[in-house]
């Protein structure tokens, strides 16, 4: 049932990446040489205090004015599935899975190592933002084997650093990109640093 | 909808910096509360935020800040800190601000602060604590491209009216909160790197 939820999520996804593409080829936004991209795609990442792979939906938009070799980008991280970060074996040796999301909301710049003419891209950046984790803040695990968990939601200071590389056509782009991402969490719910690693690739829509 | 009204201004800004120029921006911080007391003790810190710049000379620009810092020691116990202020950056060359190489400047200004902490050993963190703060330091600014530049600070915080904190009790010989009210030199250290960019001119 998960898996069903977040397959019609990526196809979702995928369906605004092709749609926006089919907006874009009726418009010529910018006379001036500025560019514009949007992407959405999916993402994977893996984080410290979860054992399992986390899968994002990666949205992103970013400016790049003319002939400049630095764009500024805003990024929304949505993580799609509820990824285990711990398990607990109850009396009878059955194994509960407790998991927790965390989403990033970053705003910075990316530095482009070739010029705006170029159709390929290779870039790096920083971006500083804010992380909104649900992570569990009361887990009881009773004789019964039911497990109860209860939720919080908390939002830390986060940083990013981002390389990737991209090839764009007249109103599309082809994009693989890798960030890290730091950052730290003191609260009542979940005190821990921040440490994840995530990878994403997709086509996006690419205007001039 | 945002970038593209960002992208759409970028060819009627201003040229490069000047009275007047406004910017949007984010910072990335690290922050340290120094122990002044042997029953203090200090904590490390990260905050994210955002920022505007208003220039009103070309030797006077400002800053106006939003931060969310989150911070622990090595106890364990742990503090949440919300700053919203402004400062003032006079550029030490006569210049001012803007060219192609770094320019020195120094800052000053003001600060309200909401301050939560709790302790390693459990139970809820504090309810906000509010407190106005100062602060001045050194900073250089460096303009990577005419309407982007590149900021980094040292600042150093002081709360004028209330100052909450973790100290260590030898009376019971666990971590205590400490309430001050008024002045305190405890503050804290603010590292702070960011990144503008100027896309209007306002006067």
């Amino acid at each position: 049932m998960r898996e069903k939820t977040i397959m019609k999520k990526g196809i979702f996804i995928l369906w605004l990446s092709f749609s926006g593409i089919t907006a874009g080829a009726q418009n010529n936004v910018f006379s001036d040489g500025t560019s514009l991209s949007t992407l959405a795609t999916l993402g994977i990442g893996k984080a410290k205090y979860w054992e399992q792979i986390k899968l994002y939906a990666h949205l992103e938009a970013e400016v790049r004015p003319a002939s400049s070799r630095l764009s500024v980008a805003g990024t929304l991280l949505p993580q799609l599935n509820a990824a285990t970060m711990y398990s607990l074996t109850d009396v009878n040796g059955n194994v509960h899975d407790v998991g927790g999301r965390s989403h990033y909301l970053l705003f910075g710049s990316y530095y482009h190592f070739l010029s705006s003419d170029s159709p390929v891209e290779l870039f790096a950046g920083i971006q500083p933002g804010v992380a909104f984790l649900h992570t569990p803040n009361e887990v009881k695990l009773e004789n019964d084997s039911s497990l109860t968990i209860q939720y919080g939601i908390t939002a830390a200071p986060v940083a990013s650093a981002t390389a990737g590389a991209a090839w764009h056509g007249s109103y599309f782009k082809l994009f693989v990109q890798t960030k890290g991402i730091i950052g730290r969490s003191s609260n009542e719910v979940f005190r821990a640093p921040l440490r994840e690693i995530m990878i994403s690739f997709g086509l996006g829509l690419y205007l001039r | 909808m945002l970038f593209v009204m960002t992208g759409a201004v970028f060819s009627q800004a201003g040229e490069g910096y000047s009275p007047g120029v406004f910017g949007l921006g984010m910072r990335s911080s690290l922050n340290f509360f120094p122990a002044f007391k042997p029953d203090d003790e200090s904590a490390m810190g990260m905050g994210a935020g955002g920022m505007w710049r208003l220039a009103f000379a070309k030797r006077v620009n400002t800053e106006w800040f939003f931060d969310l810092i989150h911070s622990s020691a090595s106890s364990g116990n742990y503090r949440k800190d919300y700053h919203i202020g402004w400062s003032v950056q006079f550029a030490l060359p006569k210049r001012g601000f803007g060219g192609n190489v770094p320019t020195p400047y120094i800052l000053g200004g003001q600060c309200f602060d909401l301050t939560q902490v709790g302790l390693a050993s459990g139970g809820s963190m504090t309810k906000p604590v509010f407190s106005a703060a100062t602060q001045a330091g050194l900073g250089l600014s460096q303009y990577l491209t005419r309407r982007f530049e590149l900021n980094a600070q040292a600042q150093y915080m002081i709360h004028l009216t209330r100052d909450v904190h973790v100290e260590y009790s030898e009376a019971t010989g666990e971590y205590e909160i400490s309430d001050n009210k008024g002045p305190s030199i405890g503050g804290h250290v603010l590292l702070t790197l960011s990144m503008s960019y100027y896309f209007a001119d306002l006067f």
